[in-house]
């Protein structure tokens, strides 16, 4: 009874271990155990075929360095993740710093902008194959008849042209996203700031990089990262339009990942693929966490 | 007389009464630059919804219109097969029950999960809090597809593998790190002194958690819960590598598989289902947009 007045009974000291408890559980047996798991694969000739962990030791590794298959995979990969981030964020940008402006009906054009971001992926890249349809879509016959192409350009099916498709959707997907969170950022700028600087007689041009710039620059940061991950997760987009396709030139590693695993059977190869992105991504996290907890953990 | 023109352009779009007012006192304090504004802005939203205007149009058109080109009009024969028969057929029915159960039972555990989870990174100190949030805010980065391929060998050993349990394992556990952040981001802005002074009048923790702070954060769960509910009922990988037969299909696989890598594709019905399944989640979004963008943005936000 005394540990009650001074607020810690041993109930009281368990309690934030009792409440993590069913997280951890359904945490720990199916995102730790499949990441452990996935590394021990891929040291092993696990297939579809011959269910068992052989261990071949670093064999996956040699076999895969080795291929000019993975490099491409892998500059595919970062050509496309990251100049589809540039275009959103240069897009997202944009139209947050116009919605922030008193537009009327500005919470339409806000919402109907994010309604593009939480449609499912399978139907954007469904109507995405429509629009890019080298013969009736319309994205060729808007470009003729403005006169920026003469003959139809088969979009997904030649190499190029395939990778600028996926970099266009999926900056196009990606650009809500970033002008929301962006938007939010922007009103948080206290406007005596703004005011202040206008008085002191600075241009637009001026108060944009001196101000308005430095005062998100974090969420910039953290938007890039956030969608540098999404894009490194994404396989439904390509495997819809293109099928990883023509030939290897919009495979990313996620992609070849899914198709080495659950096409070609090989689960052990697969694994290895994606151990050699985790290390990717493991660089990419430290980076993240230290811009999201930027001070929490000290307190 | 060139402005007059652009004006009416610009009133046509904004029918509503307060749309009209905040016009007036728009054209009233503002001068030409501010239209430019505007009219920019709506080029580019316009530009951004085309597809889905073009995917509407495409599940009306009539088949005879499909492939013309410049298009025609269609508000005269406007085709309706594509919705009339949607749900005779009967895989779609299967697709969407299995998405509706998927998708509720996830988030019902990521919010029970979440929130304790939440609440204890939000209010205690111990050893092995910051490690764990480390994991948490990392879980996102994990390489999904290595991932599967584990799960995939996990559930045919454990039976799982074309289950719906299955599947809600598999999205809550993806979808469980940013619940948990979004709500832990609600509960710190809850001050403790409310929770102290309910400990003074007698309260036991579980208690004033229950009665006192969930209440508060009704908000943030509600966040959380809408954004496990599109991460769910969008999935397509973990619904097409976890499940085998269309009996458990959910429905983005499940569309998939109807319409892609056949030799003839049905444009119109395409075109219908994705608009069929798209509803749900917009109808979700219309009424608890707020709360989505406040949850979304406010584990970014705050300093």
């Amino acid at each position: 009874m005394s540990g009650r007045t001074t607020g810690m009974t041993i109930g009281d000291r368990a309690l934030p271990y009792l409440l993590l408890i069913p997280a951890l559980v359904v945490g720990g047996i199916v995102l730790v155990y499949p990441l452990v798991n996935g590394v021990l694969l891929s040291f092993t000739g696990y297939t579809f075929i011959q269910p068992q962990y052989n261990w071949v030791g670093v064999k996956n590794f040699v076999t895969l360095f080795t291929s000019p298959i993975y490099w491409e995979v892998f500059l595919n990969t970062i050509t496309l993740t990251f100049s589809a981030v540039a275009l959103q964020l240069c897009m997202g940008l944009s139209l947050a710093l116009l919605l922030n402006t008193e537009l009327p009906g500005r919470g339409a054009f806000r919402s109907g902008i994010f309604f593009i971001w939480i449609i499912p992926e399978i139907v954007t890249a469904m109507v995405w194959m429509i629009l890019l349809n080298s013969e009736f879509g319309m994205i060729n016959f808007i470009l003729k008849y403005i006169g920026l192409i003469r003959e139809n350009v088969i979009w997904l099916g030649r190499p190029v042209e395939a990778k600028l498709s996926i970099i266009m959707v999926y900056a196009w997907r990606g650009t809500p996203f970033f002008m929301v969170m962006i938007l939010a950022a922007l009103q948080t700028i206290p406007s005596t700031i703004i005011d202040a600087s206008r008085i002191d007689g600075a241009g637009s041009t001026q108060r944009f990089f001196k101000i308005v710039l430095p005062y998100i620059r974090d969420i910039l940061i953290l938007c890039c990262l956030l969608s540098v991950v999404r894009l490194f997760q994404d396989i439904t987009q390509i495997v819809i339009l293109t099928n990883g396709g023509p030939i290897y030139s919009t495979t990313t590693l996620a992609v070849h990942v899914y198709k080495e695993a659950f096409i070609g059977l090989q689960m052990g190869r697969a694994a290895s693929i994606g151990v050699t992105w985790l290390i990717f991504l493991f660089i990419l996290a430290i980076f993240y966490i230290r811009v999201v907890t930027k001070g929490e953990f000290r307190t | 007389m060139n402005d007059q023109k652009k004006r009416l352009r610009i009133n046509s779009f904004q029918p509503q009464r307060r749309g009209w007012n905040a016009l007036k006192i728009f054209f009233r304090r503002h001068h030409l630059s501010r239209w430019v504004f505007f009219v920019i802005t709506l080029a580019l939203v316009a530009f951004m919804l085309f597809p889905i205007f073009w995917m509407v149009r495409i599940s009306l058109t009539p088949d005879s219109l499909l492939f013309t080109l410049p298009p025609k009009s269609i508000i005269k024969n406007i085709n309706l097969n594509g919705y009339h028969g949607l749900f005779s057929r009967i895989k779609i029915t299967y697709f969407y029950i299995n998405s509706i159960v998927v998708a509720t039972g996830t988030v019902i555990t990521c919010v029970f999960c979440g929130t304790l989870a939440a609440y204890s990174f939000s209010r205690f100190k111990y050893r092995g809090r910051n490690t764990l949030m480390v994991v948490t805010l990392s879980a996102q980065m994990f390489p999904w597809a290595l991932m599967i391929i584990s799960l995939y060998i996990l559930y045919i050993k454990t039976r799982l593998l074309d289950t719906r349990v299955g599947l809600i394992l598999a999205h809550t556990t993806f979808a469980l790190p940013l619940t948990i952040w979004i709500i832990k981001s609600y509960f710190d802005t809850i001050p403790r002194e409310l929770e102290e002074s309910a400990y003074i009048d007698g309260c036991s923790r579980m208690r004033t958690l229950l009665r006192i702070v969930l209440p508060l954060t009704i908000p943030g769960i509600l966040a959380a819960a809408i954004y496990v509910f599109i991460f769910s009922w969008n999935d397509f990988i973990f619904g097409l590598t976890l499940t085998t037969q269309n009996r458990t299909r959910t429905l983005a696989p499940g569309l998939s598989m109807t319409f892609i890598g056949e030799w003839e594709y049905h444009w119109v019905d395409m075109m219908s289902s994705s608009i069929s399944i798209t509803i749900p989640v917009v109808i979700l979004f219309l009424f608890l947009q707020r709360y989505f963008i406040e949850g979304l943005t406010a584990g970014a936000l705050k300093d």
